[in-house]
């Protein structure tokens, strides 16, 4: 087994390991400036990343909009699941399809089409206008929370749709049978047979949309206008702007450890559920 | 098809141990050139274990396996002239029919043009003429193990495996190919060496039975050997439709013995190993039961008959046979009867009489109750 | 009653849901056919003139054979190493095939940009030259985890008693995983690899810190909206579309296999 796995193994070693070791070492390093390193270990970069009030509002601003990402993915994306899944007979794999479909569209030309959208003359500001519901376009639209947040779910429903979908539909049908045969009404079913044999898909897509998007750079920067500074910013700027490897590295370590203890959260639940 | 000589496998002293547990243990024996033999036995008993270790997919970490005395214990399966058809459908979905069944043809290099001409015949051998151009996909069940078959065949193997590949057919299909099977094997006088739970199979078509348990095996005879002189209550109990009463031995009188049954001695034929005085085992088989409605009188019983009263629990008719069971002499015997004539009425007393000579008591203990009546769907016609 | 209105209801979010995940995309591939260089409504008629000044563009086009250059090199490297190390691990079950996988699996749970920053020092400190090659090496780290998921799926559903069989009518290992795996797990390969095309084709933030003073197309598109508002930008975008959707057609093919 290792003979085969050996290539792969080779290229995740040197190009994903070795890296990141090398960012982990970085980080504990002391930052000259512009790309100046002097090679005594030091635990500042951590201390000021941590300590830096900016910083601090800044990760809540990140996280929170992460939050909220997920939460609204997963409850925008259930019911859509719910339907495809158990409503759809032939055209189930097609509406399946369609949500690969806008998966696969391409990031970036999703994230600049909210322009078309939010815009001042977008079409959302030309619907209200025609409706005559307003006289004056609505400006805060694009480049603000709101436009990140609503970029952000448009990229992760389809994934959340068919996490949720594909564990939905490892529920036999039997079982939903079963539970109406034995006096339980449509919404008691769900509650008590879907509900609960999803949560682990739930789940874990929660986590994973939590973590993409509080690690995400490009949305936040094109969408998000002046207030558009999340922690990846931060972590970009000290990066490449001010040249200070060792604080980007100590910031980002410091992220992968909120998603390393989401990941584990979501892996513990998983074994308390028994799942 | 016929110019490789069957061959003749020697099994000395295999063991295979999977995890710690033995799967097959000490199994030692000859398969003569030409047999059908099968391996019959409960799942976990070793059988399918040791068909892959003839057939290569499995190693014994003891003992060796000869192919006409020629050691093939460590070779890989495409060096061993031993074919064998599996379990499943393993016909290869990417491959029409001709293709599979010249698949292994074509892997030792013969020609395009001869590969044809033997796939076709191969093909009419399993009944299945013109089917080189059909998509494996459009097979029904029945047709595709025919073609697996038929594409282990046109290799000429030496010996044959078939690894129970009709355990999932319907069982019409299965009936129709058993009987297919042993003709094939006349035609091709190969030896087949053929694994299957399914005792009635095992019977009908093979020349002699390897009945096995728990890595061993319990015993080696023709078809007739193992029903009528079971060696061991298993495989009493296993072949055929038996009855094991647990009875106690009394007196041996020149080859038969006397037990005490229900508070009546009845005699019958001991094997070996019965000891008087000790716990034994009657053996009884559901088809040797006679039952009669009760006369006025007791049981009429006469030379080398018992005799005994007992009342009808349950009635089932599966058609030619009807399947009693009936409490008797403290227990509660399985009986089957042709269906001609009046059926007997449940809760009636019936008289219970078998020959004696047909009666058999092994040694050990009867623990086995009744067993309940194996094959539902089983007409007795014994097809 | 209620359920029949129920699920009406539920056809209707789902259509909406529907509705939002495709709408702005439409809307981005109506603009590049617009007349006038306005990108946002109205909406003043239909010419091909943005798409005809991207393609007499020298930064486009070499942007374009930037990002197939990168997509191709990648496709070719996961594909084979990841069906080795997909084989590997479907098949032999050693203790360390889970922990095997999870590795295979992490560059999914990180963000881009974590990525992109580790293999940015890991060039500076072994003072690589920045270049498609480098940015490939980022897409080969990003795709590997999707190819290999699709192509360990196809493998477990495999049957090893398939190449049992071909074993024992005389095929040696390789010309059985030659003749009998290889052709049945094709289709779930190719629908890997064009997923890993379709990932690499569209990757912005990974480039970004690993191709240097290069554009792939994505980076061109980036630059230029963060600039200003060239129309030639719908029509661009529209091309970048076609390119990750083209591909999603062909997978469809292969899943269907995947399903069979």
């Amino acid at each position: 087994m290792l003979r085969l796995t050996s290539p792969a193994l080779l290229v995740l070693g040197l190009a994903l390991l070795i890296p990141i070791l090398l960012l982990l070492v970085q980080s504990f390093v002391v930052s000259l400036g512009y790309g100046q390193l002097q090679y005594s270990f030091t635990l500042s970069n951590y201390a000021e990343a941590l300590k830096d009030p900016v910083n601090r509002s800044i990760a809540i601003r990140t996280f929170s909009i992460a939050a909220v990402t997920a939460s609204a993915c997963i409850i925008l994306g259930y019911p859509a699941s719910f339907f495809i899944t158990f409503r759809l007979r032939r055209a189930k794999n097609l509406a399946l399809f369609l949500v690969v479909v806008s998966l696969f569209t391409s990031y970036l030309v999703r994230l600049y089409a909210w322009y078309t959208v939010l815009g001042r003359d977008g079409l959302i500001n030309t619907a209200l206008k025609t409706l005559h519901l307003i006289d004056r376009p609505i400006s805060f639209l694009l480049f603000s929370k709101w436009a990140v947040l609503i970029a952000f779910v448009n990229v992760f429903l389809p994934f959340t749709i068919l996490i949720l979908a594909s564990s939905m539909q490892s529920i036999p049908a039997d079982l939903l049978e079963n539970s109406r045969d034995l006096g339980a009404s449509a919404v008691q079913s769900f509650t008590k047979v879907v509900l609960p044999l999803t949560t682990p898909g739930l789940v874990a897509a929660f986590a994973y949309t939590f973590v993409l998007t509080s690690g995400d750079y490009t949305t936040p920067a094109l969408l998000g206008g002046k207030q558009s500074t999340t922690l990846a910013s931060i972590v970009r700027d000290q990066f490449v702007t001010f040249g200070n490897q060792p604080g980007g590295a100590a910031l980002s370590f410091l992220m992968v450890l909120v998603f390393a203890a989401v990941y584990v959260a979501v892996s513990q639940t998983r074994r308390y559920k028994g799942v | 098809m016929r110019e490789r000589p069957p061959g003749s496998l020697q099994i000395e002293h295999v063991t295979k141990v999977f995890e710690g547990a033995p799967a097959v243990k000490d199994f030692n024996m000859e398969i003569g050139a030409g047999e059908f033999v099968s391996l019959l036995g409960p799942s976990g008993c070793g059988k399918t274990t040791l068909l892959r270790m003839v057939g290569g997919f499995e190693f014994p970490d003891e003992g060796r396996i000869l192919l006409d005395g020629q050691d093939i214990t460590e070779l890989v399966p495409n060096k061993r002239p031993v074919n064998m058809v599996f379990q499943r459908i393993t016909l290869f979905p990417h491959l029409n029919v001709a293709q599979n069944v010249g698949f292994g043809l074509r892997i030792a290099h013969v020609t395009k043009a001869e590969t044809s001409k033997q796939v076709t015949e191969a093909l009419e051998l399993v009944r299945l003429p013109g089917f080189e151009r059909r998509e494996v996909q459009t097979l029904s069940g029945g047709q595709a193990q025919r073609v697996a078959l038929a594409r282990a065949i046109v290799n000429r193997p030496r010996v044959l495996l078939f690894d129970e590949p009709l355990s999932a057919l319907d069982l019409q299909i299965r009936r129709e190919l058993q009987v297919e099977l042993k003709d094939i094997h006349r035609e091709l006088h190969g030896t087949f060496v053929y694994v299957t739970h399914d005792q009635e199979e095992a019977m009908s078509m093979s020349d002699r039975v390897v009945v096995m348990r728990l890595g061993e095996i319990e015993q080696v005879g023709s078809p007739v050997e193992l029903y009528r002189s079971p060696a061991s209550l298993f495989v009493a109990s296993f072949v055929g439709s038996s009855n094991v009463i647990p009875v106690k031995a009394l007196r041996m009188d020149d080859g038969s013995i006397a037990v005490e049954l229900g508070g009546t001695v009845v005699r019958a034929t001991a094997s070996e190993g019965v000891v008087p005085g000790a716990d034994a085992a009657l053996v009884l088989r559901a088809e040797s039961i006679s039952l009669e409605p009760a006369n006025g009188g007791g049981p009429s019983g006469g030379s080398g008959i018992a005799s005994l009263r007992g009342r009808v629990a349950d009635v089932r008719f599966v058609g030619a046979m009807v399947h009693y069971r009936v409490d008797v002499a403290g227990t509660r015997l399985h009986a089957i009867q042709s269906s001609e004539g009046s059926l007997l009425e449940e809760g009636s007393d019936v008289d219970v009489s078998w020959r004696m000579e047909e009666a058999l008591v092994l040694p050990g203990r009867g623990d086995v109750t009744t067993p309940t009546p194996k094959d539902e769907t089983d007409d007795g016609s014994g097809v | 009653m209620s359920a029949r209105r129920q699920g009406w209801v539920l056809a209707v979010y789902t259509a909406f849901v529907f509705a939002f995940l495709f709408v702005p995309v439409l809307m981005v591939v109506l603009f590049s056919f617009n007349k006038t260089a306005s990108f946002t409504f109205p909406f003043h008629g239909w010419s091909l003139q943005w798409y005809r000044s991207v393609f007499s563009s020298p930064d486009y086009r070499s942007a374009i054979f930037a990002s197939l250059k990168v997509a191709l090199l990648t496709v070719a490297i996961v594909t084979v190493i990841g069906t080795l190390a997909a084989i590997a691990v479907t098949r032999y079950a050693t203790r360390g095939r889970e922990t095997l996988r999870s590795i295979l699996l992490v560059p999914a749970a990180l963000p881009g940009l974590f990525l992109g920053i580790a293999l940015l020092s890991l060039f500076i400190r072994t003072k690589t030259d920045l270049s498609l090659g480098t940015a490939a090496v980022g897409h080969v780290i990003y795709t590997l985890p999707y190819f290999f998921l699709v192509a360990s799926s196809r493998l477990l559903r495999f049957d090893p008693m398939l190449e049992e069989s071909a074993r024992d009518l005389g095929a040696s290992s390789f010309t059985t995983f030659r003749k009998v795996t290889l052709p049945i797990i094709a289709p779930a390969l190719i629908a890997g690899a064009l997923v890993v095309f379709s990932l690499s084709w569209d990757e912005v933030l990974i480039t970004f810190f690993t191709i240097g003073s290069q554009n792939t197309l994505p980076l061109l598109i980036y630059s230029k909206v963060k600039q200003a508002s060239d129309p030639s930008i719908n029509a661009i975008s529209t091309l970048l579309l076609t390119g990750s959707l083209v591909f999603i057609v062909g997978v469809r093919k292969f899943v269907a296999d995947l399903q069979t």
